[in-house]
């Protein structure tokens, strides 16, 4: 006899995941962060099981055995979907995942790859206020015949520093019955940020390797396409389970976008790479450069 | 230490990816990924195993008249990066 609690199930690329809810309170909020991320399709490789205690708390279950206790709905969906993602990463062993962030205007896209606290999540943001369509913070799936890329619609990870500079772009109130505060993070639902989302499947134009920097310095560079390359390899989280660690993948991306290596301190700063971006040329009258033909 | 007479030789089992006269170097065992731009490109397509290092530069400084001067100082650096990164292997040392 199946279970009579509600199964929350995410997939990306060809893995999936699933989470039994055994808490209302908790049930509700992660419908609420996980609305946008897809549900059918993937083979189910690991089950959560999540529960409340007598005494008010929250367990995480794996495999019959509790991985994770804490007091908060914010803290038990923080810790639940990084393990998500961990456990979407390891399993997949066909396609190609990468730690990026991921945002799109007018039907293309641009990648944001990033070690943590390289920006990706508050330029993903500040981008959503310049127009551009948030699709991920984290992670992308990439299909390797059509080099297009499904976005990984996970709830918008802030830290606790950055959320006022979100409560700068979209006011005071933005969210305020929505957004979860978890220990070090606040997690602010996909759906909120981007009412009339539209699928999260993109093709995709430009990558740009952002780093955060606390001086004023910013500069913008243009990447050879071996070098694009060479930082997505570092961004590729499921190599090892790839022939030859996926290489040839990555190159074939690599060659069909424009790679740019970002230095920023402010988000005013940001507006630079907007012009770069939206500069009309020759070759590229449209918002973002053209992509780029396979040679 | 890298001089005239040393013969470089690509570390076997690198997968060579040429983009745009840049090459970009990945060794599937160690996971290493190597870059070089179009200069050292050129120093790592005449590492055959075979040439010493004073006949890449000869060659090199025939093909580059202009920048003669310098060549031998740029490819003994470029060998010794590839080397340092675990791409070239010396012999004749």
């Amino acid at each position: 006899m199946g279970s009579t609690y509600p199964v929350t199930r995410v997939a990306l690329g060809q893995c999936a995941v699933e989470i039994e809810c055994r808490a209302t309170e908790l049930a509700d909020a992660l419908a609420n962060l996980l609305k946008d991320t897809r549900a059918d399709g993937g083979k189910v490789q690991t089950r959560f099981i999540l529960e409340k205690t007598p005494d008010d708390r929250f367990n995480v279950l794996r495999d019959d055995s509790v991985c994770y206790t804490a007091k908060t709905v914010g803290s038990i969906c923080t810790y639940l979907v990084g393990e998500i993602i961990y456990h979407l990463i390891e399993n997949n062993s066909n396609e190609v995942l990468l730690h990026t962030a991921c945002v799109r205007r007018d039907g293309v896209g641009m990648l944001l790859p990033g070690v943590s606290g390289a920006g990706k999540s508050t330029m993903s943001a500040w981008l959503l206020s310049r127009g551009f369509e948030y699709l991920s913070d984290e992670l992308v799936c990439l299909d390797t015949n059509t080099l297009e890329v499904e976005a990984f619609t996970r709830p918008l990870n802030i830290k606790h520093g950055g959320m006022e500079a979100i409560r700068c772009e979209f006011g005071e109130d933005f969210g305020k019955n929505e957004i979860l505060e978890g220990a070090i993070s606040h997690l602010v639902p996909h759906r909120l940020l981007q009412p009339n989302y539209a699928g999260s499947r993109t093709t995709i134009n430009v990558i740009v390797f952002p780093k955060y920097v606390s001086s004023d310095d910013f500069s913008l560079e243009r990447l050879s396409t071996a070098k694009t390359a060479l930082l997505l390899m570092q961004t590729f989280v499921n190599a090892r389970n790839h022939v030859e660690h996926g290489f040839h993948h990555i190159t074939a991306l690599a060659r069909t976008v424009r790679g740019y290596h970002m230095h920023y301190s402010n988000f005013a700063q940001l507006e630079a790479l907007e012009r770069e971006l939206t500069k009309p040329t020759l070759e590229n009258p449209g918002f973002l450069p053209d992509r780029k033909t396979v040679s | 230490m890298i001089n005239d007479e040393s013969i470089p030789k690509p570390v076997e089992g690198y997968r060579v990816e040429e983009m745009d006269g840049e090459l970009l170097l990945y060794h599937p065992q160690s996971t290493a990924t190597v870059y070089m731009n179009n200069t050292a490109a050129l120093v790592w397509q005449l590492c055959d195993g075979s040439r010493e290092t004073a006949e890449i530069v000869s060659i090199l400084s025939e093909s580059f008249p202009d920048a003669s001067t310098s060549v031998r100082q740029d490819v003994i650096r470029a060998l010794e990066t590839f080397t340092e990164q675990g791409a070239l292997e010396v012999s004749g040392v």
